[in-house]
């Protein structure tokens, strides 16, 4: 569309709107004292003196949505919030938009409505059907740090809302916000606010419920490492029509019922490929005191045999039994689905369930939503006995379960074919045993030369949740692959790690296990001075170690969340030169408590020395002296950890050659020669002085 | 509270619907057009290594008379195949189109499955999407609602109709970055008459390409049809820090040069640099579009020019450009609205000073503006704001080579290239994505192409000093100046930041010393705010202090621990076989006083100096007295471009360094000290 027709539209829509007496004084954004906001709030872009949203429903008829936002801008950044997008859906009328500049030197300089930009889209929702769409943009002119926008719309939506969810936080702090929410006392509801304990003001005006949420001084809303979800610290809420058939939160299973019970998208085809048990394989299982077990069992060994497990998926992205089975490799909820379908086929009692992975975000019991649910599973009763079976876990066997999942509520899916909603849901406490700690094992075999050089083979092996996930990233890895993770793997242990090559990589689900073995070299390892060469302990990869940074902030706001246990071994054995000698004392230690322990050894045998490691961290909710303990935990280990051995070489009989008095080098000699100045014996606590 | 004529909208959606249903009726059954021409069998899908094979892909342009313009007839068609699940992720099925300038669009597809099932979507089943964001335009997208699997064999084509075949160009990139093309030719046909002028680049320079000729006969009548094909492209290799795709890919672009109307007059469109530039003067000055004349020069923006002139006192030329120049960067936010002929002209300097934002080239028009209030001469220019690669100029197209638009001054003293978008580069000076780039000024009569010149490191120097001592859980501080590149980088930072996280920035600037700023102490910034001149941004505050167990015994330290900085490996195991991108030249001296009062040295690393032709290094620890151990590292990098054949040697050089860059200082405590404080 051109530009000049969408002012034409824009100028026939707005016909009448040259004047306006939106700004009813409820904020004085000119006389905001800018000095002192700015001294209050030191780390914000900028601050929303107010901010309004007024709902009111009536489910069936109509919604009217009101908001109102007054903010001044601190810095250059904050200038990118001076646009304001507003998207329509079909059934959404814009019946007012009023907006206004304050300029640095407190000038209101008012929206011209010509200036409004409209966009018009066409979609397919989640069913096919098309819809409009249409963009409302509104650029406000002459924004300056020092300055700020005041602006206010109503849209309403034909029809109603059934529920909506929305935070209050935001990029800036706020100072004011008031939220106001109707709704038509002839249909039951619920309404809940999270993250603040504020009191909501209830009251009853003629045929509506009035709500009215008043809350200062919120804080922007910030991300901050260790932290998986904003549910978990910002302030939100969430309405949801409650139609008396089913309880609230069951309309949460709507579309997951949609897509696994109703299968509306076909994904379990009556033709094509399944996965099925052979004659001999339900004959063998007949003969068996428990046939059902013995099925399921079979299955879930089929399952891994023809659907390898791959990274995270998307519930949009869901395919066909007969795609995933083609395509060999399925994501978690792929896999349940393939086993869904054969279970089914076999004539097993399976049902759904959805779940919360364990501090992945928060979630409310009683009023659920289906965008809470991030983990799908199954529920198989076999010969009376009920397990809950994870088919995205590879490496789990029948009652285990991986830890995040274990005795957390899951909302079982249930086939109702007597009313329009044809799901209900049921809560269930999943019960089974958890799958072992992950954990990152890593040897080095470390052979030094005279010359200082380290000469490394590395092991690596995950284990458990680790080891899936691992299988996962490097099935598709060719001989390139191989090559660029050895070489990332050789860098996390020195950045000088030269000539590296992929030896070794393996995986195996049952036990889940992933082994990979790689070489390199490392010049300069140990420095040569004279009769001794002076080289560290080791120098393990830490990759996986939690950041002291994070652990012992000072301001940081909210809890640490280790979403996982994990553990880490390390073992770095070092052989000297031939004849070479070192004194080291031999020393244990260890350290830490329930969250985060630690042990390490140095150790001594023959011509070799053995450093180990060890770390443990176990998920949990951390608040900030559970943290701090952790931060000093990391500082004992490492202190532990920094060994310098001065390794004496046993006498030459010739000297090779006199040192060198320049320390220049050339650019065309080979890069992993060492120089020859670092062989030149530098006499102690003389050399450099001016 | 006033109310808004709340019928409009349903109307206008209805309106709306009514004519795209029109447009899309007839879409039902799409015609597969060059590809039912040529059917394929899956046994003939090739053995590759690749997620993504493109077996086909055919750019056709037809131009032609319409409505007494040219306009070119662009049909693309494309089979893919999805080798695997990775190749069935990678294929997006979308058509971007140019709502404004682009007509009678059509999109098919059509997919076959690998049991040979398969699934057709034309453009009624597809979602037309306005696509905004940074910058809000015309752009549009038809999206095919297909997910690809993998096996599949994916074929597209996509139809439209091009307006104002006369300014742009058209073209097509050969091969693709990740897939492996196979099949690959652009033609052009034009009817009798009218001639093209074709250009070939590849690794920013231009090629000797042959095309094939044919004379056809179309639905106009008689044309002809020069083609360019290519076979069997693998995708590209990745070579780490190198220029990306288009710097790699073949490309071949046609222009119009002359076309004949209804009446049989030939018009004349000369492919020369002189020719782009007046016509871009011309587009400007033009009062017949929706933009009109962009140049105007009203009374409030001569009343602006003398007061913000008046205001700063510049007396000369020079100073009065510099805080004309500056009052732009600081007044005009950034905001890219691009609707219509926006792409290429810009809002009038009127309607910028009074809206208070524009993108490149609206900065750039109203401060010419400002600047001809005050008697000063100016053009705006294109340019191709570059990642370290300058893109060479092509065919003299609109949208064939400028993605940016900066400004030449013409003083009495010479010309001087400004960019205004920038929001803290002083006059005289450029950012680095615009360093040593073609550039053609848009003036009348029409300028040559020009370049802009390569900032040495007497302009980007940056000099970070720091003071801390042995034992964590101990504070020190830090002094850092900069300049140029440096400087603009670190102010844009500021602004962008509250005061209160100023901290942050100096952090950024103390990583080659492996310190962090402490953000519980205050941060004394000199010059923090851009000044229309150059000058040294100085930055000192207290270092945060490095926690953990203090050192009870012996201690070494590498070069490494107080320099972080370094240089860019490329650390390729094959051939390298492009240039490497050094970004900008530049001088950083980073230094660390290292007080070791409690400790004595034990032993010292020698120093390590290197020249070499693309930088030279210095490092140098050396004991200042009993209590400093005084760390330095000079690093001056003379070229921004290591070129493919040098980048082995240049490896072998920086491997040196960052070995030297190993070697530690080891400390014994002193006796009288005892242990840690």
């Amino acid at each position: 569309m051109t530009r000049l027709a969408l002012l034409l539209w824009t100028a026939t829509v707005f016909a009448g709107c040259a004047t306006t007496s939106q700004w009813d004084g409820n904020v004085d954004l000119r006389n905001a004292g800018l000095e002192s906001l700015s001294k209050r709030f030191p780390d914000a872009h900028g601050v929303v003196l107010l901010r309004e949203d007024r709902y009111e429903n009536r489910p069936g008829q109509s919604m009217q949505q009101t908001h109102h936002e007054a903010l001044r801008f601190f810095t250059e950044r904050s200038l990118s919030y001076g646009r304001v997008v507003i998207h329509l859906d079909e059934n959404d009328k814009l019946v007012n938009f009023a907006a206004r500049t304050l300029t640095r030197d407190g000038r209101y300089i008012p929206y011209d409505l010509d200036q409004l930009i409209v966009q018009h889209s066409t979609t397919v929702d989640n069913d096919g059907d098309s819809k409009n769409i249409t963009t409302v943009i509104a650029k406000f002119p002459r924004l300056q740090t020092g300055g700020g926008i005041e602006y206010t719309y109503t849209i309403d939506h034909d029809g109603g809302w059934w529920g909506f969810t929305r935070t209050v936080s935001g990029p800036f702090p706020i100072l004011r916000y008031k939220l106001d929410l109707l709704t038509s006392t002839k249909r039951g509801h619920l309404f809940r606010v999270y993250n603040n304990d504020a009191p909501l003001q209830a009251s009853r005006e003629g045929f509506m419920h009035h709500y009215t949420l008043r809350l200062k001084d919120l804080p922007a809303s910030e991300d901050e490492s260790y932290s998986p979800d904003t549910s978990l610290r910002d302030v939100w809420f969430r309405y949801r029509i409650n139609d008396q058939k089913t309880q609230a939160w069951a309309n949460a299973l709507w579309w997951p019922g949609k897509l696994l019970i109703d299968d509306k998208r076909n994904l379990r085809s009556l033709f094509g490929p399944r996965l099925k048990l052979s004659d001999g394989e339900t004959q063998a299982c007949r003969q068996t005191s428990m046939p059902e077990t013995c099925r399921l069992q079979t299955l879930l060994k089929g399952l891994n045999a023809h659907v390898a497990p791959t990274t995270a998926g998307r519930w949009w992205k869901l395919r066909p039994v007969a795609a995933i089975l083609k395509s060999k490799r399925g994501t978690g909820i792929e896999r349940n689905l393939v086993l869904y379908d054969a279970l089914r086929k076999e004539g097993i009692a399976v049902k759904w369930v959805l779940a919360t992975r364990r501090l992945s975000q928060a979630v409310d019991y009683d009023f659920a939503s289906s965008d809470w649910f991030n983990y799908a599973l199954l529920e198989v009763k076999a010969d009376q006995q009920t397990h809950y079976v994870d088919g995205g876990c590879a490496h789990c066997s029948l009652g285990e379960l991986p830890h995040a999942l274990v005795n957390q509520r899951g909302a079982r899916m249930t086939e109702r074919v007597a009313t329009q909603f044809r799901v209900a849901g049921k809560w269930v406490k999943l019960r089974g045993k958890a799958t072992p700690v992950p954990q990152m094992r890593d040897t080095y075999d470390v052979v030094l030369d005279e010359h200082g050089v380290a000469t490394v083979e590395m092991k690596r092996i995950y284990t458990s949740d680790l080891a899936q996930r691992r299988a996962a990233k490097v099935r598709d890895d060719d001989a390139d692959g191989r090559k660029r993770r050895a070489r990332s793997m050789a860098r996390g242990v020195s950045s000088d790690a030269v000539d590296v090559k992929s030896l070794h990589q393996a995986c195996t689900l049952r036990p889940a296990r992933c082994e990979t073995r790689i070489s390199f070299r490392v010049p300069g390892y140990g420095e040569r001075h004279g009769d001794e060469l002076v080289a560290p302990a080791h120098e393990f990869a830490e990759h996986r170690t939690p950041s002291t940074g994070a652990l012992d902030d000072d301001d940081r706001v909210g809890d640490l969340f280790f979403t996982r246990s994990e553990a880490q071994q390390q073992l770095w054995r070092l052989h000297l030169p031939a004849g070479a000698t070192v004194d080291v004392d031999v020393k244990s230690k260890s350290g830490g408590d329930d969250n985060l322990r630690y042990s390490c050894s140095l150790d001594k045998d023959h011509d070799a020395i053995e450093v180990q490691n060890r770390l443990l961290r176990r998920a949990g909710r951390y608040g900030t002296a559970e943290r701090k303990a952790m931060a000093q935990t990391l500082y004992d280990y490492r202190a532990c950890l920094r060994d310098l051995l001065t390794v004496k070489l046993p006498p030459k009989k010739a000297p090779a050659h006199t040192p060198a008095a320049s320390s220049s080098t050339s650019s065309t000699s080979s890069p992993n020669a060492v120089p020859a100045v670092w062989a030149d014996d530098a006499p102690e606590a003389t050399t450099g002085r001016p | 509270m006033v109310q808004l004529h709340k019928r409009a909208l349903p109307v206008r959606i209805g309106w709306m619907w009514a004519v795209f249903s029109v447009v899309t009726a007839g879409c039902a059954t799409p015609h597969f057009g060059r590809l039912d021409d040529t059917p394929w069998t899956r046994d003939q899908l090739p053995k590759s290594k690749a997620n993504v094979v493109v077996l086909d892909e055919h750019r056709e342009v037809h131009l032609r008379l319409h409505n007494g313009r040219p306009v070119a007839d662009v049909v693309d068609v494309r089979r893919t195949w999805a080798r695997n699940q990775a190749g069935a992720d990678d294929i997006g099925l979308v058509a971007p189109y140019d709502g404004t300038f682009d007509d009678n669009i059509d999109y098919a597809v059509r997919v076959t499955s690998k049991s040979g099932d398969e699934r057709v979507v034309s453009r009624g089943d597809m979602p037309d999407l306005a696509y905004n964001g940074s910058v809000i335009s015309d752009a549009r997208y038809l999206v095919a609602p297909v997910k690809v699997q993998p096996g599949d064999v994916v074929e597209e084509v996509v139809r439209k109709t091009s307006r104002k075949a006369d300014v742009f160009a058209q073209s097509l990139v050969f091969g693709n970055s990740s897939a492996e093309v196979l099949r690959t030719s652009f033609k052009v046909c034009t009817p009798k008459g009218w001639t093209i002028k074709v250009l070939a680049m590849q690794h920013n320079a231009p090629m000797e390409w042959t095309p094939s000729t044919s004379s056809e006969t179309s639905s106009t009548g008689p044309v002809v049809c020069q083609t360019f094909a290519r076979n069997d492209m693998k995708p590209l290799r990745s070579e780490r820090g190198g220029p990306g795709w288009h710097f790699r890919l073949p490309r071949v672009s046609a222009m119009l040069t002359t076309w004949v109307d209804k009446r049989g007059k030939a018009h004349t469109i000369d492919p020369t640099p002189e020719r782009m530039s007046a016509s871009m003067a011309k587009l400007y000055r033009d009062p017949n579009d929706e933009y009109g004349d962009v140049t105007v020069l009203t009374r409030q923006l001569k009343y602006r020019a003398r007061k913000v002139v008046s205001a700063a006192g510049a007396k000369t030329q020079r100073d009065k450009a510099a805080v004309l120049y500056a009052y732009v960067q600081q007044s005009v936010e950034y905001c890219a609205i691009e609707l219509g002929m926006g792409g290429w002209k810009p809002y009038a300097a009127k309607d910028v000073q009074e809206k208070g934002y524009g993108d490149c080239k609206d900065k750039a028009n109203y401060l010419a503006a400002l600047l001809r209030a005050e008697g000063i001469r100016s053009s705006s220019a294109g340019i191709y704001s570059h990642d370290g690669m300058p893109r060479r100029f092509g065919l003299p197209a609109v949208a064939a080579n400028f993605n940016h638009a900066i400004l030449v001054v013409h003083l009495d003293e010479g010309d001087v290239f400004i960019d205004p978008t920038t929001r803290s580069v002083p006059f005289g000076q450029l950012p680095i994505n615009d360093e040593g780039a073609d550039v053609l000024p848009f003036s009348t009569p029409g300028s040559p192409l020009q370049q802009t010149k390569v900032q040495g490191p007497d302009v980007h120097r940056s000099k970070t000093e720091a003071w801390w001592k042995v034992q964590p859980n101990t504070k020190g501080h830090f002094v850092v100046e900069l300049d140029g590149h440096f400087a603009s980088r670190a102010r844009t930072s500021l602004l962008y930041s509250p005061k209160a996280s100023w901290h942050q920035v100096a952090t950024r600037m103390l990583s080659g010393v492996s310190r962090d700023c402490d953000e519980h102490a205050e941060v004394a910034v000199e010059n923090a705010d851009p000044t229309p001149l150059p000058t040294t941004l100085r930055m000192q505050g207290a270092l945060k202090p490095r926690r953990g167990r203090p050192h009870e015994d012996g201690v070494a330290f590498r070069y490494s621990s107080f320099l972080n900085r370094s240089l860019p490996l490329a650390d390729d195991d094959k051939e390298r076989t492009l240039p490497l991108l050094m970004h900008h030249l530049r001088r950083e001296e980073d230094i660390v006083h290292l007080d070791i009062d409690g400790w004595r040295v034990r032993r010292l690393p020698p120093p390590f100096s290197s020249s070499t032709p693309w930088f030279d290094v210095e490092l140098k620890m050396t004991q200042v007295n009993d209590d400093e151990v005084e760390v330095r590292r000079v690093l001056t990098v003379k070229k921004n471009v290591v070129q493919a054949d040098e980048v082995e040697a240049y490896r072998n050089a920086v491997r040196k360094l960052r070995l030297a860059l190993g070697r530690r200082v080891h400390l014994r405590q002193t006796s009288t000290t005892g242990g840690a404080p």
